[in-house]
């Protein structure tokens, strides 16, 4: 296998950051036909090795560039973009921000008329280009009525259009539903395996790569700290941890145990390859289940009573819901994209009021009430914390909720300067939100919305697009938050944290909610799930094939039975 | 991620067929280049209503314009109303209010231009309505247009929709913090609006980075050449459109150098 990319001391600054390199000295050779996946904590340099690779840098980034990169034999620095992107297709993170065209048809021929193909070709090559991606029979349909996997494979099809021999893949599952990930996922294997397209693809989410990945590397401040097998890689599970990555977890709990000297042999990277071995530890009886204490009699908080809403001229998003939330619950609300999760958590604050039914915040009816003051009692943070910031300093942004509340100066003068005390004291609210890295920014939006003193505090989807460790301190955040009594209910997709840190899950599908109890209850009804395209943690399927009287979704419960026993 | 609505726009990608693309960003400027030339408020109305009949045999919606195009309606009927209401002491009164009245060339002048813009107006809301973003490039670059204003006119159509739905995420988000953006003093309600104002405009600053990168990763030069997979081909009724458009251009061009098409000088005398 002839190698494909060739990297030779690769040093990149952006411009006006030469102090701070971005890459490190990056050598790396990637052979023809070869997966590699490649992870590393949010600004480690893996989006830049990434733009390095097609000729963004250092054409259309500027900055200083030393070393080489040569990519199908040509050298990025002498080669136009346009030229790499014959040989080079390239996927970014946000699958809308790379739509083009207003058909799916156009969209996919738009590279190949830049590169000036008669109209013959292009129509060929748009057909097939569709097929491999299965959009086929969606080709004269507007992109923006596609689901996100949709799109993201359109993003794909536009890039394989070029016929390239090598497609660089930016976090491209980071913002899709479980069914997307899937769909992304099994277009790119397809592609490796059967037209023999080498694929690089940044991905935060080692079980999705694993099962394809080739060879894994881990990134960390602009250097490669190591490269290898994903069974290599893995294996050396601190360092995987060390650059913020989170371990699939069947290896997550190998590799506790063997810390513990009760696993010998490298860590599994499957639930099949870890089942062997944790089924003799649990020879001995494993402890009792204790389940979280029951919040029934606790005072109802929202109250939804046989709700149903439709859009104008559109079908019914929510129908016929039922649906109480008590005081001090932690609630995680799933389901696949587009089937009236959000739609359900914009009723809380009465940002949409049924067409049928009734929703009550805290006894008021959200007819009779208006959003500014459903505000007092439910805060509601939107998943991207650019829809919200908008003032100079953290000080100004955590005054704005208040102010429009009526508090009086003083009182939103010392909730500020307790708000800040909590982010990490009072120098930070001069800071300017903006400049802020993603976890900082959701804890800010998070924190401007507390600030308000709701009962109920609602978060659209709060760890999407951060890496693991942000992913966990705003976790965390959240969870010292329920612990202190606040309400919280999260829209989310990642079943992770919906095991880890919730106490009770509903699944919503077609706007009826279907499952609905405590995670290890809901997260064991595997055959519902499935409908629902909900896959539960991997923990699960672990504690479901050693031993279904074990079942936990929790890798810290799962431990604490494998360890005891 | 903010979604957009999935009946967004739609109807700008179910092109209506038979006009060639080319012919209808001509129609445009046949319509600019009227409505500049001439004066006559009659004239300035039989080409919006020639526009109201290009909407029904394009089988649109005219409810729908109507309503694409509110603002610009609203922009109209003020400009004839500011004419009605500052030119009351000139040519006959049709009415009188005390002191105030309504005059025949306040009425007329008002007209003039709320017609042409509600001409302009309805005859972008036409084309745009019933082409696709696509057509609309490619007959730009077959009428010699640069490439780069053909895209930028293709990339705003483009993110019409998804700013629309910015709009809507980002004034949830405020509204979910209390904002009442109807309520308070003129000067509150500005203040709210920076709420929303600076989010969307840093938003479309983010969006247009990202595009610009996927446009450039799939070998976009504004300054290179380029092909259309789409190809063009006039037909006899287009062919007529522009004889026609044509003829009419060339004799309002003449008729106004003769000193017809102006304001009809005795509607404005007293």
């Amino acid at each position: 296998m002839g190698s494909i990319i060739q990297i030779r001391g690769l040093v990149y600054s952006y411009r006006r950051q030469h102090g701070r390199p971005a890459l490190q000295a990056v050598d790396l050779e990637i052979g023809d036909g070869e997966f590699v996946a490649i992870a590393g904590r949010a600004g480690s340099g893996k989006s830049t090795l990434c733009y390095a690779l097609n000729g963004l840098i250092p054409h259309s980034f500027g900055g200083r560039m030393e070393g080489e990169v040569s990519v199908c034999g040509l050298n990025t620095r002498q080669a136009s973009v346009p030229d790499l992107a014959r040989h080079v297709g390239f996927v970014l993170q946000s699958a809308e921000s790379q739509l083009v065209g207003l058909s799916v048809e156009e969209d996919t021929a738009f590279g190949l008329e830049n590169i000036s193909l008669p109209g013959e070709e292009i129509a060929g090559r748009v057909d097939a280009a569709l097929r491999m991606v299965r959009l086929d029979s969606f080709a004269n349909r507007s992109p923006w009525t596609l689901s996100g996997g949709q799109k993201q494979r359109l993003a794909i099809a536009a890039a394989i259009a070029f016929q390239p021999r090598v497609l660089v893949l930016d976090n491209p599952t980071a913002e899709l539903d479980p069914i997307g990930k899937l769909e992304v996922m099994a277009t790119l294997a397809r592609l490796n395996r059967e037209n023999g397209i080498t694929i690089v693809i940044v991905n935060q989410e080692l079980e999705e790569v694993l099962l394809y990945a080739t060879r894994l590397l881990l990134m960390d401040e602009g250097r490669i700290t190591r490269i290898g097998t994903p069974a290599e890689v893995i294996d050396a599970a601190e360092e995987v941890l060390k650059v913020g990555v989170k371990l699939p977890d069947v290896s997550q709990v190998a590799y506790e145990l063997r810390g513990a000297q009760r696993w010998r042999g490298p860590l599994p990277l499957s639930v099949e390859e870890a089942t062997v071995q944790m089924r003799e530890l649990t020879a001995l009886k494993a402890p009792a289940v204790h389940p979280p204490a029951s919040k029934s009699n606790a005072e109802i908080l929202i109250d939804v009573q046989n709700a149903s809403f439709s859009y104008p001229h559109g079908n019914p998003v929510i129908r016929d819901v039922n649906l109480a939330i008590r005081r001090g619950e932690f609630v995680a609300l799933m389901g696949p994209n587009g089937t009236g999760k959000t739609t359900l958590a914009k009723h809380f604050n009465g940002l949409l009021v049924p067409t049928a039914g009734h929703v009550l915040v805290d006894g008021n009816d959200t007819r009779n009430t208006s959003v500014s003051e459903l505000a007092r009692k439910v805060g509601y943070v939107f998943q991207n914390p650019d829809h919200q910031l908008f003032s100079r300093t953290i000080k100004d942004e955590f005054a704005f909720g208040p102010g429009n509340l009526g508090w009086s100066k003083e009182r939103i003068e010392n909730a500020v300067a307790q708000e800040l005390e909590h982010l990490g004291g009072p120098q930070k609210g001069s800071e300017d939100p903006f400049f802020m890295g993603l976890a900082e920014r959701k804890l800010v939006a998070i924190a401007s919305v507390l600030i308000m003193e709701p009962d109920l505090l609602v978060l659209d989807e709060p760890a999407t697009g951060a890496d693991h460790e942000a992913s966990l301190r705003i976790m965390d955040y959240l969870s010292a938050l329920h612990r202190q009594g606040l309400t919280i209910v999260i829209v989310t997709h990642d079943v992770s944290l919906v095991a880890n840190y919730t106490d009770r899950v509903i699944v919503v599908r077609e706007g009826s909610v279907v499952l609905d109890g405590r995670p290890d209850e809901v997260f064991r009804q595997a055959t519902e799930l499935e409908s629902c395209q909900v896959t539960p943690p991997q923990v699960a399927a672990l504690a479901q094939a050693i031993d279904p009287s074990m079942f936990t979704c929790r890798v810290g419960e799962m431990l604490e039975r494998l360890v005891s026993a | 991620m903010s979604t957009v609505p999935a009946n967004a726009n739609l109807d700008l990608v179910t092109p209506r067929r038979g006009v060639d693309p080319r012919v209808k960003v001509l129609y445009l400027a046949w319509v600019f280049v009227m409505v500049s030339v001439l004066a006559d408020p009659l004239i300035l109305s039989l080409i919006f209503l020639m526009a109201v009949a290009i909407v029904f045999a394009s089988r649109l919606s005219l409810f729908d314009l109507l309503k694409a195009g509110r603002l610009g309606w609203f922009v109209a009927g003020v400009s004839w109303l500011l004419w009605i209401v500052f030119l009351r002491h000139q040519g006959t009164a049709l009415l009188s209010v005390g002191s105030w009245s309504v005059t025949v060339p306040g009425v007329l002048n008002g007209l003039s231009v709320a017609a042409r813009i509600a001409a302009i107006l309805l005859a972008f809301l036409v084309v745009f309505k019933s082409t696709s973003t696509r057509s609309v490039m490619t007959a730009l670059y077959r009428l010699r247009v640069s490439v780069p204003f053909a895209m930028v006119i293709g990339i705003t159509l483009r993110m019409i929709p998804q700013m629309q739905a910015e709009h809507a995420t980002i004034l949830e988000a405020q509204r979910s913090r209390g904002v009442e953006f109807n309520k308070g003093s003129l000067l509150a309600r500005m203040r709210k609006h920076t709420a929303y104002i600076i989010p969307l405009v840093l938003r479309a600053l983010k969006i247009t980075r990202d595009l610009s990168l996927a446009m450039e990763a799939r070998a976009f030069d504004p300054y290179a050449s380029r092909t259309f997979s789409e190809t063009l081909q006039f037909n006899a009724p287009d062919i007529t459109l522009l004889v026609l458009m044509g003829l009419t251009m060339l004799a309002a061009l003449g008729a106004r150098l003769l000193g017809y098409g102006g304001m009809p000088a005795q509607w404005l005398a007293k």
